[in-house]
């Protein structure tokens, strides 16, 4: 059904920006973390999106090959590993014989950019299913007077 | 429809090589058949929109997977509603004819 695929792929773009938002919450909840499971400070988690169909399922995956369905979107959790910060705070729990202590490499001015693109996505997702939906509703009146 | 058809009602003289189209399926079960599926699916649609309302509420579910359901049920919905209006007035059309 095409009508439906549309709003599949709406749908899969609105759960992909939700796991966006909810990793710059993560992020910025743990933003000052030194204590994690692992050991260490906690390490920044980003999301990767991939082109993913829309729908589970043999038939949609054979219709996207052959070219009948476009691809939705799904969004990965990596860890980014990069750019732990190092302060000098002898008082700190967490401080190692030297003094240093490793802080989260969170950076709040850029988990709030995420946070602001991963919002305005989530309602260009809308938007795109609302206009979908108003294509089927408007084409549901064809021949009435 | 093919019983509406003309050619079935107007005795052609095979020899004259014209023989009336048969139709391939009887027409009122099909109808019947293609009817009864789609409302089925619709059904459907709306339990499934009803479960994912319950899984949401219940926190399994996120909030726009609801309303997907929803819109997706209520479009078939108004589709199936719209088939049958059609077949409605049809059905009053051919009743309104004259004898």
């Amino acid at each position: 059904m095409g009508l439906f695929e549309s709003l599949k792929v709406s749908a899969s773009g609105l759960n992909a920006q939700r796991r966006a938002i909810q990793t710059v919450a993560t992020n910025l909840a743990n933003a000052h973390t030194t204590r994690t499971e692992s050991g260490g400070p906690y390490l920044r988690k980003r999301t990767v999106l991939s082109e993913a169909p829309a729908s589970e399922g043999f038939a949609a995956m054979f219709s996207q090959k052959l070219g009948g369905n476009l691809p939705g979107v799904k969004a990965e959790v990596v860890e980014d590993t990069q750019g732990l910060k190092v302060v000098f705070d002898p008082s700190h729990p967490d401080a190692d014989e030297s003094g240093a202590v490793t802080l989260p490499n969170v950076s709040v001015v850029e988990e709030m950019v995420d946070l602001l693109r991963a919002t305005r996505s989530y309602e260009a997702n809308v938007t795109a299913f609302n206009a979908a939906k108003g294509m089927a509703l408007k084409a549901l009146e064809i021949g009435n007077k | 429809m093919a019983d509406l058809k003309i050619q079935n009602s107007i005795a052609v003289p095979a020899e004259r090589g014209l023989t009336p189209p048969k139709a391939v399926h009887d027409p009122l079960t099909d109808f019947k058949k293609v009817m009864n599926g789609s409302l089925r699916e619709v059904n459907n649609l709306l339990s499934q929109a009803d479960q994912t309302t319950q899984e949401m509420v219940l926190g399994k579910q996120d909030i726009h997977q609801a309303m997907v359901a929803l819109e997706q049920a209520n479009l078939s919905l108004r589709l199936m509603l719209q088939v049958r209006n059609k077949m409605i007035s049809a059905y009053e059309e051919i009743m309104r004819m004259q004898i």
